[in-house]
């Protein structure tokens, strides 16, 4: 059918906009244009308080939900190996925070305490290929020897410190040292731009590499070291940076990624509070928050990521062990 | 303000929307969803010049904006215009979804995350939306344009209380999350005046 002159929608469209007198528009404009100068002003003047009010807008509208990580989420739909519906899943989850069992079930199992790269939690891609790749060794009996008895004290750290055999796997990790690490992964010293601070004291629980994983027992690569701690105690920041993301998610519970300088970027997990927003600037030794036992952990521990420009390297090598 | 035959609007409804987001998201992901909607709308606007019709207004609103177009049009061609936009969208998220992917950058992924939100948003089957438009011309097209009215006055009211139904339940069960209120608010401003009609024609 062939409507003449303007279109349906075209019509319907018209009726649907309202004139308003010339005046009464004028001063609606100028209020709005006023906000929108405030708002400007506002952010650019006052960063701190801006982050502070937003953080308060955000919270009374959805109580702290994630948006970034939820929007995030929904970019990996097509591209990332996380499947469209998984992925719409996982970002409903992300927003509107619903404990629905089919979602928590989809995302622990699949979303182990891996890697951030960005600002939520990684593709489950290497964690599936991975697991792939592990699940056929699964029942060697080296793997049975894994175990997490390699609990060294941390106290302070400096770039000199931790161990210098950059190639040398720790010893929980040697019971898969016939497995290729993931991709974005390495078991090799890289040289940080800056030298860091143990982020906590506390004996390190479990390591980084391969490992049994402590809730099902599937071999997994373990992206960070879990660090033991009292509940409570508090969880500082690795080096100088900035806040980039704050979070919670199912499997990392409460967690906050640091970035610094040169394409280094920190990952703190599992906290019991968050005390930084993001945006903040952090000095070295700053507390990002308390230690906890949120999201997938069997016990109080900080899980403690290092990322270089993109690559997951052993935090051990940076931190000093006792 | 005019440009050739276009008359370009823009209502107080679009600058509160823009400080809001310019405060809640920050200026750089203002930005992305700025080029969110402008793709999106560059979708309606080649489906339009496609079946030779040309673009009388553009209104910048609180929802985003409105392309009016005046020409000859089906209702096949109704329903292509309509969904160019949402499809248009859906083609930047997919591509910015594997370009975010290969070159792992957050804000390539954030981008394709905004444009499948603003592509689904649109494809609610209510007011002016384009999913609202689409179903409309289909309806009119199999049925009549009575019974199209009618049909889109019921879908305004019941997309309406869905998403306030849904908002309601998510915000008992998170405990204070209003992010499906506002949507629903949000729906409402989109299609106000024609809820008022809607709610009028059915009781």
């Amino acid at each position: 059918m062939v409507y003449e002159g303007r279109s349906v929608s075209a019509a319907r469209k018209r009726t649907k906009s309202k004139k308003l007198p010339g005046r009464k528009m004028a001063i609606k404009l100028t209020i709005c244009l006023c906000t929108l100068f405030t708002t400007v002003v506002f952010k650019f003047v006052f960063p701190e308080a801006a982050a502070g009010v937003r953080e308060s807008v955000l919270g009374l509208i959805g109580g702290n939900v994630n948006y970034t990580a939820a929007v995030r989420t929904l970019g990996e739909a097509f591209g990332g190996e996380k499947g469209f519906f998984e992925a719409i899943a996982e970002a409903f989850s992300y927003a509107f925070k619903i404990d629905s069992e089919d979602v928590q079930v989809s995302i622990d199992s699949d979303i182990d305490e891996t890697e951030l790269y960005f600002n939520g939690p990684e593709p489950e891609n290497k964690i599936s290929d991975e697991e792939d790749t592990v699940t056929g060794t699964a029942d060697e009996p080296q793997e049975s020897t894994y175990d997490m008895e390699d609990t060294d004290t941390l106290t302070a750290t400096s770039d000199d410190t931790g161990t210098d055999d950059s190639s040398t796997l720790n010893g929980s990790q040697t019971a898969f040292s016939d497995i290729e690490p993931p991709e974005n992964t390495s078991y090799e010293k890289l040289e940080l731009p800056v030298s860091g601070t143990a982020p906590v004291s506390g004996t390190v629980t479990s390591s980084f590499g391969y490992r049994e994983h402590p809730s099902d027992g599937q071999v997994r690569f373990h992206y960070g070291i879990d660090i033991g701690a009292e509940k409570g105690s508090s969880v500082n920041t690795f080096a100088p940076g900035t806040v980039a993301s704050v979070g919670d998610s199912t499997s990392y519970g409460l967690y906050v990624i640091v970035e610094h300088e040169e394409g280094l970027r920190t990952l703190y997990a599992h906290l019991d509070s968050v005390s930084v927003r993001e945006g903040q600037q952090l000095s070295e030794g700053e507390s990002v928050g308390l230690a906890g036992e949120t999201g997938n952990a069997t016990d109080v521990c900080l899980h403690f990521e290092i990322i270089m420009d993109g690559t997951y390297v052993n935090p051990e090598y940076y931190i000093l062990c006792e | 303000m005019r440009i050739r035959n276009c008359t370009i609007r823009i209502n107080p409804g679009f600058i509160l929307t823009l400080s809001c987001t310019i405060f809640l998201v920050g200026f750089q992901n203002t930005i992305l969803v700025l080029v969110a909607v402008l793709l999106h709308e560059l979708g309606h606007i080649a489906a339009i010049y496609a079946f030779g019709g040309g673009i009388t207004s553009i209104t910048a609103g609180a929802a985003g904006l409105e392309i009016g177009y005046a020409g000859r049009f089906s209702y096949r061609a109704d329903v292509i215009a309509a969904l160019s936009g949402p499809a248009a969208s859906l083609l930047a998220a997919v591509a910015f979804s594997y370009m975010g992917c290969f070159f792992k950058l957050e804000q390539l992924l954030l981008f394709s995350g905004i444009n499948l939100i603003y592509c689904l948003f649109n494809l609610i089957p209510a007011g002016a939306a384009d999913g609202g438009r689409a179903v409309f011309a289909v309806t009119a097209a199999l049925f009549g344009p009575f019974t199209a009215e009618k049909t889109s006055y019921v879908l305004d009211v019941l997309c309406f209380f869905t998403v306030l139904a849904a908002g309601i339940y998510v915000f008992a069960k998170s405990g204070g999350n209003l992010t499906l209120i506002l949507c629903a608010i949000l729906l409402a401003e989109v299609s106000c005046k024609r809820l008022k009609n809607s709610v009028k024609f059915l009781t």
